[in-house]
């Protein structure tokens, strides 16, 4: 991990849940919300302006904290103006802060931050987030700032201890999507934070990119790369950043994944109908996972790599099916709809989305594998598609043509209101959910 | 040069329109293989640079028939239409006549379904094709498939128009 960082202090750590603090259940039923407030950076000492902070840094890290929190459902962001009495919190740290006009506000949390200028850098932070109705610390952290290009990592590394602090899970601000850009006729894969920030481009192939997914570790992707003759299997290595291409027995390879031991898994048509074969470590072709007279593509593994999601077309229309890869069982999970594929599983292997084409667009959906309870996740217009499991097993990202070309968005296990993840002009899609 | 070209192309044509018996005239009549090329001394064909040039010609015209007419499908299927068989039939027939002539198959999808499914629907509808022709008697060898799924859209936009003319196989052949 490339760490750029220097962690000045740690300030106090995040206290322990207790009976009287607020935690969010973020997997239970009943999701609660709560209002924060982001309050406008100040000073450490009174006689030093902010304005001596190069590049507008203070705000700007106030500006992403709060760009950051807006993707959790459970906050409810509030602005300036909803604080009775004017946003200025009085100061940064508890004892100074006035509790009482936020409480008046019905705010919940309210995040302060003080700033001091560092020579030869930009300068050092103490970030907080305080319960408002305790006056409780719940998050405290202090960063030195060496450039403006930090201002993100370190907002991302506040909102994943606040996030793990309040629910448990911090990993959506520690881990990246990749997905597929369109750029002419050609498709190329790129990665960014979840957040759509520090987007990469990962390859400049002459012809279409396909179907990315993370391994376990997060360290290679692997996808299918089509050009003018043939399907190549590609493993890209994120710690070298090299790509090793691959021709593979028979015409197609569809969908690979990483099994949870790092293989790959991928459909293969080398017996004149696609079945799913797991790939030995030198790319030759190994056992079979699943094999059927129909089409077998889109494996998926939970975490432990016992549960294995596919699509197959055995009932005469592609459905999503369960494979216990211990007993070899294999049990159908889509029970609706005529037509169901991209299957993702959660890591705990609990739930699985998929998209399934209801009059004439795709939808996601889930299904609770303990129960069999089938719930349609995303509304509205245009298609929603490819959905995959964030780490976490809360968030799921899709692809969606709901506001024109295809982007990637956001929504919940709990089916919240989808969010744009920002990835620039063009069009994308088959997001994959890796670790940062 | 040009005007060997000019004159080669005459005797090409006419030797096409005699529909395949010209060879068999050419190779038994040595005599007339040389054509005098008004004058220049490099502008002599033998008999077997004719008949390279006459296989050319009928390779051309076969990959641009073999690749003209696409077969087309409907959604969430592979099955070959009458329609479908009758233009593979054509096919087969052009294959197994021309000589030195290698088949990718490319199956595409419409834009309903998703990416990867339809990835391999193409692949069915291109097998499909694949399987017609061998049983056509198109030697297997030169026969090779391709899927692009709902990649490389024959014509952009959703409506079923659109769609109907994307849920095809394309027929791209090639002399070896």
């Amino acid at each position: 991990m490339r760490l750029v960082l220097n962690c000045l202090i740690l300030l106090l750590i995040t206290s322990n849940a207790t009976a009287d603090t607020l935690n969010i259940d973020i997997y239970g039923p009943g999701q609660s919300r709560v209002n924060l407030f982001v309050a406008d950076p100040l000073s450490k000492e009174s006689g030093v302006s902010l304005g001596s902070i190069p590049a507008n840094a203070p705000q700007e890290l106030q500006q992403r904290i709060h760009a950051n929190c807006a993707f959790l459902p459970f906050f409810t962001m509030l602005s300036g103006k909803d604080i009775v009495g004017g946003p200025n919190p009085g100061g940064y740290l508890g004892q100074n802060i006035d509790f009482n006009k936020f409480q008046l506000s019905r705010t919940d949390i309210v995040i302060t931050a003080g700033w001091l200028p560092r020579p030869g850098g930009v300068g050092e932070v103490e970030l907080r987030a305080y319960e408002v109705y305790t006056g409780r610390l719940i998050v405290g952290k202090g960063y030195g700032v060496a450039s403006p290009q930090q201002i993100y990592e370190v907002a991302a590394r506040f909102c994943a201890d606040l996030m793990e602090a309040l629910t448990g899970h911090g990993d959506f601000f520690r881990s990246n999507i990749a997905f597929v850009k369109k750029e002419g006729k050609r498709k190329q894969v790129y990665m960014s934070t979840a957040q759509g920030l520090n987007i990469q481009k990962i390859t400049n192939l002459d012809g279409i990119c396909v179907s990315p997914s993370w391994s376990h570790d997060g360290q290679q992707l692997v996808f299918v790369f089509l050009d003018d003759k043939a399907h190549n299997l590609c493993v890209w290595n994120r710690q070298t950043r090299e790509l090793q291409k691959r021709r593979l027995p028979g015409n197609t390879l569809v969908s690979p994944a990483f099994t949870r031991s790092g293989t790959v898994a991928i459909s293969l048509d080398m017996r004149g109908n696609p079945d799913i074969y797991e790939l030995r470590s030198d790319y030759s072709v190994g056992r079979v996972l699943e094999e059927n007279w129909g089409i077998d593509i889109g494996p998926d593994f939970d975490h432990s790599g016992q549960k294995m999601v596919f699509v197959s077309d055995r009932l005469g229309n592609p459905h999503v099916f369960l494979k216990n890869l211990g007993t070899g069982e294999v049990s159908r999970v889509s029970l609706s709809g005529k037509y169901n594929t991209g299957p993702s599983i959660s890591p705990d292997g609990t739930q699985v989305v998929f998209a399934q084409l209801v009059q004439g667009h795709h939808k996601i959906f889930s299904v609770d594998l303990t129960t069999g309870q089938e719930r349609q996740l995303t509304f509205g217009p245009g298609s929603d598609e490819d959905p995959t499991w964030s780490p976490d097993g809360y968030f799921v990202a899709f692809a969606s043509n709901r506001s024109g070309p295809y982007q990637i968005y956001l929504t919940t296990k709990h089916g919240d209101e989808p969010i744009l993840i920002p990835t620039g002009p063009g069009e994308a899609t088959s997001p994959a959910w890796g670790k940062l | 040069m040009q005007k060997l070209s000019v004159f080669g192309l005459i005797v090409l044509a006419l030797c096409l329109t005699m529909a395949g018996g010209c060879s068999k005239k050419v190779a038994s009549t040595p005599g007339t293989d040389t054509i005098s090329g008004g004058g220049s001394s490099s502008g002599e064909l033998s008999a077997e640079e004719l008949e390279r040039q006459r296989l050319a010609e009928l390779q051309r015209q076969a990959i641009a028939k073999i690749g003209a007419d696409k077969i087309y499908f409907a959604f969430d299927s592979n099955e070959l239409s009458q329609e479908s068989r009758a233009i593979l039939t054509e096919k087969a027939d052009l294959l197994k006549s021309t000589p030195g002539l290698n088949l990718l198959i490319e199956g595409h999808c419409c834009d309903i379904g998703t990416n990867e499914y339809n990835m391999a629907l193409g692949e069915r509808r291109a097998r499909a094709a694949y399987e017609f022709l061998v049983l056509m008697g198109v030697d297997s060898s030169k026969l090779a498939i391709i899927s692009y799924g709902e990649e490389r859209p024959a014509v952009e936009g959703s409506t079923e128009a659109a769609r109907s003319q994307n849920r095809r196989d394309e027929f791209k052949a090639s002399a070896n």
